[in-house]
């Protein structure tokens, strides 16, 4: 038992050295790079239009995909006999394929969008019909995500009448767990273990790439400072609740 | 999960679809198709429930099997 401990503490330092030694001569090497005249190059508004084009060609393609996808499952459960058990399951299945979709568009068009008003409004005289034309876009795009999860979440209402709870609702995420079965609950409950995991894994990434980027771009304190501040809420909050969970 | 279980032919016996036995063992019908499958374990209380509808013991529905691994 000791040795396998043993064991398991000698990989994980030299795993801690070779990403040390990587960092290193990646560091290195990418300090003889002189970003800031390779950057500079490029004008904010190029990038800005850039960035426009991308949010509108991102929410035309998920939009049009969720858009298609719900209509098929929604006729589908419409024809549903009500006893085939393998196709109503199916038709559960594919009905996550919309609510996939719109979670991903919501967070690329957030992003995108500010990027692009970072880059645009530097250059405001040229760019102001730019900004206008891109909230527009950006407005019609959450409102199209949440007419889409709505449909969603009113199909699985009508398909699992015990479901309770509205999108327009403030509390709908409290609602539609207390109408979930411990088996529903159980999955819920997982899969928020591993999206923790994952941001667990992705603020170590991210924290490693700010800190290359305010060394080498100077781009400032701000972006680690974004990160190790999630890191924080992400880890508080689920100590506290574990500890609580615990002295129940 | 070595927990084999009966379900689809208790159902079958009651002629009640997943939805119908959802609703008197109180889950959704997901539930009852999890069960079914085998990819979920209910609690003591759920799967009381479900003998008690069905009007047999836990053990004609629910049975453990030992894990090979297991010593």
């Amino acid at each position: 038992m000791k040795n396998d401990e043993t064991k398991k503490a000698v990989r994980l330092v030299v795993i801690f050295i070779i990403c040390t030694i990587i960092g290193l001569i990646g560091g290195m090497t990418l300090g003889k790079i002189d970003f800031k005249s390779l950057l500079g190059g490029i004008s904010g508004y190029h990038t800005g239009v850039v960035l426009s084009i991308m949010q509108i060609l991102f929410s035309v393609i998920c939009l049009s995909w969720a858009g298609i996808s719900y209509a098929k499952t929604k006729k589908h459960a419409e024809l549903w006999d009500g006893e085939d058990e393998d196709e109503i399951n199916m038709i559960e299945k594919h009905l996550n394929t919309p609510l996939f979709l719109c979670n991903t568009l919501m967070i690329g068009s957030i992003c995108l969008y500010s990027c692009a008003c970072y880059f645009l409004i530097g250059e405001i005289n040229l760019t102001g019909w730019l900004i206008v034309a891109d909230s527009i876009l950006f407005m019609m795009s959450l409102g199209a995500i949440f007419v889409i999860e709505k449909k969603v979440i009113d199909t699985e209402k009508q398909l699992n009448p015990e479901k309770k709870g509205s999108l327009l609702d403030m509390n709908f995420s409290k609602t539609w767990l207390n109408s979930s079965d411990e088996a529903q609950k159980l999955m819920i409950y997982q899969a928020g273990y591993v999206a923790f995991q994952a941001g667990n894994m992705a603020c170590w990434l991210l924290w490693i790439l700010m800190f290359v980027m305010q060394l080498l771009l100077e781009c400032g304190v701000l972006p680690v400072i974004s990160v190790c501040a999630v890191w924080m809420v992400m880890n508080l909050t689920y100590m506290t609740t574990a500890r609580k969970l615990e002295s129940r | 999960m070595p927990l084999n279980n009966h379900l689809k032919e208790m159902r079958a016996r009651l002629g009640v679809n997943q939805q119908e036995m959802g609703k008197l063992v109180g889950v959704s019908r997901q539930t009852i198709s999890q069960i079914e499958r085998g990819d979920y374990s209910p609690s003591v209380t759920l799967a009381l429930k479900i003998a008690k509808v069905c009007n047999v013991r836990v053990e004609d529905i629910f049975e453990y099997e030992e894990d090979s691994h297991e010593e």
